[in-house]
């Protein structure tokens, strides 16, 4: 049932083959030896919480999620950050293209909510994504979320279809590493003048947070932005010609 | 049997349909929907796990959840763009892709 | 027995289940795909429920946003349009 890969749109929904008996037998299987292991697991003790709330006076942050993600397990979110930049990198399209970063068609409207609606609510999107990135610090938020509710809105964007942007160029570039960079300079210069890398000082820990918090956020919503629109039709930018 | 208990019940039940799903499914695009099921399963896991020892819950599976949406997402759109890329071959050669 | 909060949690934890099993298992992909963003919709109220509010604004912009949203997208490259649909339908017979 590996064998063929299927594409056909109108196919059914399950392989008609009879070893989907077995597969549904081994799965039942499987499912009830997990249930039963779960059952019979002692309750999970411990856990990180006494040492986060111990230490959460010297982590410069309120919320212990941000605590955690950007102070105690930092190295965590930079190696996803770089995750993130890997997956963008392989699905960037292959081509230079000399257009500009931002260009704003101006083809006929033929959905005009869409673009009332992108139009109006944008600056409430930037202005609550720049909130929740403050807010982050004492209430749930954060940069992964000010990211994504910024990628949300770069979708409704792209939904109008008037406008592209050109992945290719400088600044898009360089808005693509500008978090890792930042995180990593961070971390040499702190590891030069603190000796550990990463250590963030007691009286700067809640700034340095922000600052690389910022720079993450704005890296976030254009990769993830990225990945969107390398998968909608392209059909305006070929028939440009290169 | 508290509903934490129910909730880690929950997740593996969505492991398991997930788990059906990518073997019995023929079209790409449900493997990847599956896919991604199995990994909300997972997560349920981490966080009825996380929350079961207090009324504050522990961050770090919070922390590794938060990650690992991040990473399944950009994890999804890599497999679309391979899947799409796919058609537009066998669209292209108008043919199977079985070895024949 | 039944306290309504009880309650709540089983309809969410039969409904998740219940999302999952068409979400996959539907005849028709693009019901597929809107039963996934309603799923990612409901796992965010889940979240919410066990008290982790950071994740539950995470995969309510990520996981149903962002996830639907490519979903989608990819769905409208791989539909088969109104002239190859006839040609197609005409090869394999």
């Amino acid at each position: 049932m590996f064998k063929n890969i299927d594409l056909k749109y109108e196919g059914d929904a399950v392989q008609q083959h009879s070893s989907k008996i077995i597969a549904l037998l081994s799965v039942g299987a499987v499912l009830f030896f997990l249930i039963t292991m779960l059952i019979q697991h002692p309750p999970y003790e411990g856990g990180i919480r006494p040492f986060v709330e111990n230490k959460i006076s010297v982590s410069g942050v309120t919320n212990p999620v941000t605590a955690v993600l950007l102070n105690f397990r930092v190295y965590d979110t930079l190696l996803e950050l770089a995750v993130l930049l890997i997956a963008v990198i392989a699905v960037l399209p292959s081509v230079n293209s000399n257009l500009p970063t931002l260009r704003i068609l101006s083809s006929q409207q033929e959905n005009l909510v869409v673009f009332a609606l992108q139009r109006w609510i944008s600056p409430a999107l930037l202005v609550f994504s720049g909130y929740l990135l403050w807010a982050g610090a004492s209430q749930p938020g954060g940069a992964f979320q000010a990211g994504a509710l910024l990628a949300g809105g770069c979708v409704l964007m792209f939904q109008t279809g008037s406008y592209h942007l050109n992945y290719t160029s400088l600044f898009i570039r360089i808005a693509l590493i500008i978090g890792l960079m930042v995180f990593v300079s961070a971390a040499l210069a702190l590891f030069i003048t603190e000796g550990n890398l990463l250590q963030y000082p007691e009286n700067y820990a809640g700034v340095l947070i922000l600052i690389i918090e910022s720079f993450a956020t704005f890296s976030i919503a254009v990769a993830l932005a990225a990945l969107y629109s390398s998968i909608i039709s392209t059909s305006n930018v070929k028939s440009r010609g290169r | 049997m508290n509903t934490l208990l129910m909730y880690s019940v929950t997740g593996v039940g969505l492991f398991a349909i997930g788990l059906l799903g990518l073997i019995i499914s023929s079209h790409i695009m449900r493997k990847i929907l599956s896919i991604n099921i199995m990994g909300v399963g997972i997560f349920m896991l981490l966080i009825a796990f996380a929350k079961q020892n207090g009324e504050i819950a522990d961050p770090l599976p919070h922390a590794m959840v938060l990650t690992g949406i991040v990473i399944a997402a950009a994890g999804t759109a890599l497999a679309l763009n391979l899947m799409v890329r796919l058609y537009d071959m066998q669209q292209k050669n108008r043919g199977s892709l079985d070895d024949r | 027995m039944m306290d309504i909060a009880i309650a709540f949690d089983i309809l969410l934890m039969l409904g998740c289940l219940a999302l999952a099993w068409v979400s996959i298992f539907s005849a028709s992909l693009f019901r597929c795909i809107v039963f996934f963003v309603c799923f990612g919709l409901l796992i965010t109220i889940v979240w919410a429920q066990m008290g982790a509010y950071d994740v539950a604004i995470a995969e309510g912009a990520i996981g149903a946003g962002i996830t639907g949203a490519l979903l989608l997208a990819a769905w409208n490259r791989i539909k088969p349009t109104k002239r190859q649909d006839s040609d197609s339908i005409e090869e394999r017979r």
